[in-house]
């Protein structure tokens, strides 16, 4: 048995010291983000509207939250921007520490399911199909109202989308069809298009589990005669749109990716991956195919069973806050829902945002969508399997 | 003495098992006892009759065997003459050479199957060269498909054949091929007839461990196959995480525990010194 | 010597499957595009300065950091004995108690962890921390059994028994005289034993909620959401950390041979 020789450690543990340290370091200092970069130029602002901070809380309110975890099931899109304008500032106003889970609609709503009656997350972010599923399941309650002091603030589309409070509207989207203008020719105007045989291979679909992934169907099914209610065409159609697709996204950062590669020229989108999109300087044109634009709001909702349900309205309450809202256009990360909130027209155009976009967002019934949702998701899951 | 003795063995088996036993014996006994559950608590096999059906289970069980195979082959064809060359280096370079080949069963298994992305990727390595070459003008898909995994899963588990041939190598003595040598056969026949035949029992060893480490490794068909290229493990993943069926989860833990542990028996029993 | 000729090709195509691909990783973590390309364009840091202050990064390598500490020193605890046990006693039941001990390494990583996530954290409510810590320590225990035997061979039992035959308890004797003996052995151990737990994925998988996830977990996380060379430096730091690790061990305690 050879001696251990301990110098040969040395080098090892001043590596790990330093390595610890720097963490350290980074986790108190976390190097201080730019700025938004359109903050400086603000548009036409309401003087009326009183938009500051809610109530003040009574001090002794506050130290009982000091301390606390909550727990928020979230999507993964963009944390870094919703670290900066929605994480730390709660947190520190608070005292709160935010974990989160994160992954995407359907996912995370199985998580749910296997923790029912026993829940590890609080609050929970669900595009507006899965707040009706996960209230059939019985996986959310009903927030209440006289704790989310902005509530007033918001459109009142927005207060309570679901029905019985389940739910708060703290986002809008819209669903539009982005496409390459370098490669594509003619243009797209429908969803028809993305059956075309000149475009075998660099069509994409978002996953039947996401966000829009019901809305694709009635909107194909709208493109091939059917509609809201008569989706019969879209099956028949599906199989030769699914022969063009390069291949289907289950998150908006993979459509990212796959525009930016060149995999990709006719790409269904959501609105808060516009930024993104541009970012990839690629030659995209967004348009309104003919069979209009599909919105679906972003909700919050509280988790049955929570034990920090003063907490999750806390967080309920400040993310549908001014300046939450509109840090978060600003930096594109989400449409508001917040009246209150002034965009400058550069922002705006990126945005599902102002009355004459707003007025001509078709709503589905989310509803009856998470009624079939269960049969939709086999004969899609059918189709694309091939 | 010998009475001391035994009465510390219980004393010193005694924590270790309650750790195995409560917390690794008997969730799996669970699962088990899980998988032959039907309605109403009685036996049955319903839940792997119904599963094995599944031409889904049934192409990924096939799969997963297929790349088990694969991987083993291909690492016993790379590693024999390079564990020959290692096995007859002088002592200092040898110690340095082994270190290298155990670095990637120590790194940091994200880490080292995101070099694979840089690799196969669209604008990595190889599509970017051949097209540099003017070989292809649009990339290649290569990542997502079978033969990443297979790539991967080689890079991860040819150590372990190495390690095994090897120590089988260092213990034939170099005065036999030099007999041989001297009565004139070639080298390539005296390797063939002396140290294949004298490491066999390395190859036994290694080609367990590479079959059953390829079976059952998750993190390399996750990254490099995605949810098109499933192996068991990834279907395990999935069954569990995204669809939370229950049934099917324990039918694969089932199967996969099943295969692993019988071949680690039978290697013992064929083998009864694992050094 | 077309022979050799041959032999030495082989040994390099080994070595260049086996840790070309590291290098690959170095080089596309200085590149300053926002997308991981190859070849890398450009030279940056910041992929480097982005590792240190993305927070998921941070809290979850503590919780490797932790959980590898604490598996391990408890695997060592439970293991040295059985080890003990089984070269230094002779019982019946001796090759059911190695099967045993050995299995945890040979049953799927990813198995241990569903029937974790299932018994204990679903039906048990036990806390995610504490399955980690338990699926940990359990899959380190096979490491711990066999390197400390390795070890244990290798010490001449007669040394032992002389200390007793002069008075000593076997359990003084076993600390006094045994355990400095088998030192390197125990450190090997400990370090395998660490590495293991560090970079384990199948184990830690399932039993991940809610701000707790390793770092491996955690990487996989990210590489969901995220597409820029973040992940290439993070890799790079870990690596160039595990061939110190490994040199090291390899030069003080011969590690290869307990892998």
């Amino acid at each position: 048995m050879k001696r251990v020789n301990l110098y040969f450690f040395l080098p090892l543990f001043i590596v790990m010291t330093i390595t610890g340290g720097l963490a350290f370091a980074g986790g108190s200092k976390e190097a201080p983000k730019a700025e938004p970069k359109v903050e400086s130029k603000p548009g036409p602002s309401i003087p009326a509207q009183p938009t500051t901070q809610p109530q003040p809380q009574t001090q002794p309110e506050i130290q009982s939250y000091r301390g606390r975890t909550l727990s928020v099931s979230t999507w993964g899109f963009n944390m870094d921007l919703i670290n900066k304008n929605l994480t730390k500032p709660f947190e520190e106003k608070y005292g709160v520490k935010i974990v989160y889970e994160t992954g995407n609609n359907a996912d995370r709503l199985t998580k749910l399911k296997a923790r029912k009656g026993n829940p590890n997350v609080d609050v929970v972010h669900f595009a507006g199909n899965y707040i009706y599923l996960a209230m059939k399941e019985g996986l959310i309650e009903p927030y209440d109202p006289a704790k989310i002091s902005n509530l007033k603030d918001l459109y009142d589309w927005a207060k309570d989308p679901a029905g019985n409070r389940y739910g708060i509207g703290y986002a809008i989207s819209t669903y539009a069809v982005a496409y390459r203008t370098d490669k594509v020719n003619p243009p797209i105007t429908s969803w028809a298009d993305l059956a075309r045989p000149d475009l075998k291979g660099y069509v994409t679909l978002p996953d039947i589990s996401t966000t829009f992934g019901p809305a694709t169907v009635v909107l194909i099914a709208k493109a091939f005669g059917g509609s809201e209610d008569n989706v019969e065409p879209a099956w028949q159609n599906l199989p030769t749109i699914a022969k063009n697709l390069v291949t289907v996204y289950r998150r908006s950062s993979e459509l990212i990716t796959l525009v930016q590669q060149g995999e990709v020229w006719v790409a269904p989108y959501t609105s808060f991956s516009w930024g993104n999109l541009l970012e990839t300087k690629v030659p995209l044109k967004s348009i309104v195919p003919k069979e209009g634009t599909v919105g679906s709001q972003s909700m919050v909702a509280l988790v049955k069973g929570t034990k920090n349900a003063d907490l999750a309205h806390l967080y309920m309450d400040f993310i549908l806050s001014h300046e939450v809202q509109k840090a978060q256009a600003l930096d594109l990360v989400d449409s508001p829902t917040n009246k209150t909130v002034q965009v400058p027209p550069e922002i705006a155009e990126k945005l599902a945002y102002g009355p004459e976009k707003l007025g001509n967002i078709i709503f589905l019934d989310e509803a009856k969508l998470a009624q079939v949702q269960e049969a939709w998701v086999k004969r899609w899951q059918q189709i694309m399997a091939k | 003495m010998e009475l001391s003795r035994r009465r510390t063995l219980p004393l010193l088996l005694l924590p270790g098992t309650l750790c195995v036993g409560g917390f690794f014996v008997l969730p799996l006994a669970f699962i088990l006892r899980e998988s032959f559950l039907g309605e109403g608590g009685r036996m049955t096999l319903s839940l792997y009759v119904q599963y094995i059906q599944d031409p889904k289970f049934y192409r990924v069980f096939l799969r997963t065997l297929k790349f088990g195979l694969l991987v083993t082959l291909l690492s016993a064809l790379i590693s024999y003459p390079a564990s020959y060359a290692i096995a007859r280096t002088e002592r200092g370079k040898k110690s340095i050479l082994m270190s290298i080949v155990i670095l990637p069963l120590m790194t940091s298994p994200v880490a080292r199957t995101y070099a694979w992305i840089v690799i196969l990727g669209r604008f990595g390595l190889i599509n970017q060269t051949a097209r540099a070459l003017g070989v292809i003008q649009e990339p290649l898909r290569l990542l997502y498909t079978e033969g990443a995994v297979v790539v991967g899963l080689l890079q991860l588990f040819l150590p372990l054949m190495v390690l095994n041939l090897v120590s089988a190598m260092e213990n034939i003595p170099p005065e036999i091929e030099e007999a041989a040598q001297s009565l004139g056969a070639p080298r390539w026949v005296s390797f063939l007839k002396i140290i294949v035949p004298l490491s066999a029992d390395g190859l036994v060893m290694g080609s367990v461990l590479v079959f059953t480490g390829s079976i059952t490794a998750y993190v390399t068909p996750a990254i490099l196959g995605g949810t098109k290229v499933l192996t068991l493990a990834t279907l395990l993943q999935q069954e569990t995480v995204v669809f939370m069926n229950w049934g099917n989860a324990t039918v694969i833990s089932v199967v996969m525990t099943g295969m692993a542990l019988l071949l680690y028996l039978l290697l013992r029993k064929t083998r009864p010194k694992i050094s | 010597m077309k022979e050799s000729r041959f032999l030495l090709f082989s040994l390099v195509f080994l070595y260049v499957f086996l840790i070309g691909p590291f290098f690959l990783i170095f080089l596309t973590s200085f590149g300053s595009e926002s997308i991981m390309t190859f070849p890398p364009k450009g030279f940056s840091l910041r992929w480097f300065a982005k590792v240190f202050t993305v927070r998921m990064f941070l809290d979850s390598f503590w919780i490797s950091l932790w959980i590898g500490i604490l598996s391990t020193l408890t695997a060592l605890i439970l293991g040295v004995p059985v080890a003990y046990a089984l070269v230094r006693h002779s019982f019946p039941a001796k090759g059911v108690v190695e099967v045993v001990f050995s299995s945890p390494a040979v049953v799927p990583g990813i198995v241990i962890g569903f029937a974790l996530l299932r018994f204990f954290i679903l039906m048990g409510n036990f806390p995610l921390v504490t399955g980690l810590f338990l699926g940990h320590t359990v899959i380190l225990l096979p490491y711990t059994v066999r390197v400390v035997s390795a070890a244990l061979r290798n010490f001449d039992p007669s040394v032992e028994e002389a200390a007793v035959s002069l008075g000593a308890s076997p359990f003084r004797a076993f600390f006094l005289v045994v355990l400095p003996n088998i030192r390197a052995g125990v450190i090997a151990a400990f370090i395998l034993a660490f590495i293991t737990s560090f970079n384990n994925v199948p184990i830690s998988l399932l039993l991940t909620g809610p701000g707790i996830a390793t770092l491996p977990i955690q990487m996989l996380i990210y590489m969901e959401y995220y597409f820029d060379p973040t992940i290439a430096a993070l890799s790079t730091l870990l690596i160039l950390l595990t061939i110190l690790i490994v040199q090291g061990a390899e030069k003080a305690l011969g590690i290869s041979q307990y892998v």
